[in-house]
């Protein structure tokens, strides 16, 4: 069951970051300056896809509204969590830092883009299956976003470090 | 990876199911257990938690306010636990079977945790007068930035180490 330190650290300052990041995202004026305008923009492209479906709705803020069903894009709907979460992992893995950051950056729109696929999928549920829109949002979706994650991960540490992505983080 | 992919989905999809259909018996292991960690902080050494099917309760036969814990909500990282084992190779191995074991134990006291600090957060922030008089500014800050913090990320961050530790181990990966 023993890990190798360098396994052993890779998970403390993954740990580190990770709570470093979310307390950032969370600080009152980076909300307000960065993660709102950032979400409202979320918003704007799920509705320009959404109106692409012919769904035919208007977006305010960070609200998506049609004439059956609106959605309030709100903290932990935007993505960042598992944009944090899979930043904390990638910078805290044992590799070049150019690497590391470019992972980051990459897999930041690759999750992004996913998480316009969750905002529209639930529009279209909260529209045409609402009774099954609650398990969606809150265990199949989140469970997807950081699976994604996790993958992303994987994929970057079997890239970067073929070697030690199977034995040492 | 593509393989590892399905059964990725296929394990969340059991997580799913898993989750949906236990979490009402699940909540009554975890009420009792999170009780006594809870009454450790002598504020809320009165509190009685009473499971009722996907909601934990919390009452008291003192002054103390009740309130509803969305205790599925504190739980349903069990899915992508289950998913991320399902999808090493050969999952139905003993050692891989091993390692879902100690990481449900892992998780479960993880629950208990998050039970206490979301019931801590609570009441330091959402019980109006009550908590003005019992917890001060940094305390009710503590709580809540606990909460914020092991709700999404910290819950998530949870089954990803217990995960990675216990497939990436020696006794695991030999």
């Amino acid at each position: 069951m023993a890990l190798a330190p360098r396994q052993t650290r890779f998970l403390i300052v993954f740990a580190l970051l990770l709570i470093g990041f979310y307390a950032i995202i969370t600080i009152e004026a980076v909300d307000t300056h960065v993660v709102l305008p950032f979400t409202a923009a979320l918003a704007r492209v799920s509705g320009g896809v959404l109106n692409l479906l012919h769904e035919n709705v208007h977006v305010d803020g960070t609200v998506i509204a049609g004439s059956r069903f609106a959605v309030d894009i709100r903290g932990g709907c935007n993505g960042l969590e598992a944009v944090v979460f899979v930043s904390a992992a990638m910078l805290a893995f044992h590799a070049p830092m150019r690497k590391r950051i470019i992972g980051a950056l990459a897999a930041a729109v690759i999750l992004e883009s996913l998480n316009v696929v969750r905002i529209v999928s639930l529009y279209l549920l909260g529209v045409y299956h609402r009774n099954v829109f609650e398990m969606f949002h809150l265990a199949v979706w989140q469970t997807l976003m950081f699976g994604a994650a996790v993958f992303l991960f994987l994929i970057w540490t079997s890239r970067v470090a073929p070697r030690d992505a199977a034995t040492s983080a | 990876m593509l393989l590892r992919a399905l059964r990725f989905l296929a394990g969340l999809a059991l997580g799913v199911w898993i989750w949906w259909v236990a979490v009402p018996a699940y909540n009554q292991l975890l009420a009792p257990a999170s009780q006594g960690l809870l009454h450790a902080d002598p504020r809320l050494a009165a509190a009685v938690l009473v499971p009722q099917e996907r909601k934990v309760f919390v009452t008291s036969s003192t002054p103390l306010p009740t309130a509803t814990m969305p205790a599925d909500q504190l739980t349903y990282n069990i899915i992508l636990l289950l998913a991320l084992f399902a999808s090493n190779e050969r999952p139905w191995r003993l050692a891989n079977l091993r390692g879902v074991a100690i990481a449900l134990v892992i998780l479960f006291v993880s629950h208990c945790v998050s039970m206490v600090i979301a019931i801590e957060s609570t009441y330091a922030v959402r019980q109006g007068a009550w908590s003005e008089q019992h917890y001060g500014d940094a305390g009710a800050n503590f709580w809540l930035m606990a909460e914020l913090v092991f709700r999404i990320v910290g819950m998530f961050g949870v089954v990803f180490a217990s995960w990675w530790a216990l497939s990436h181990s020696k006794s695991v990966s030999t």
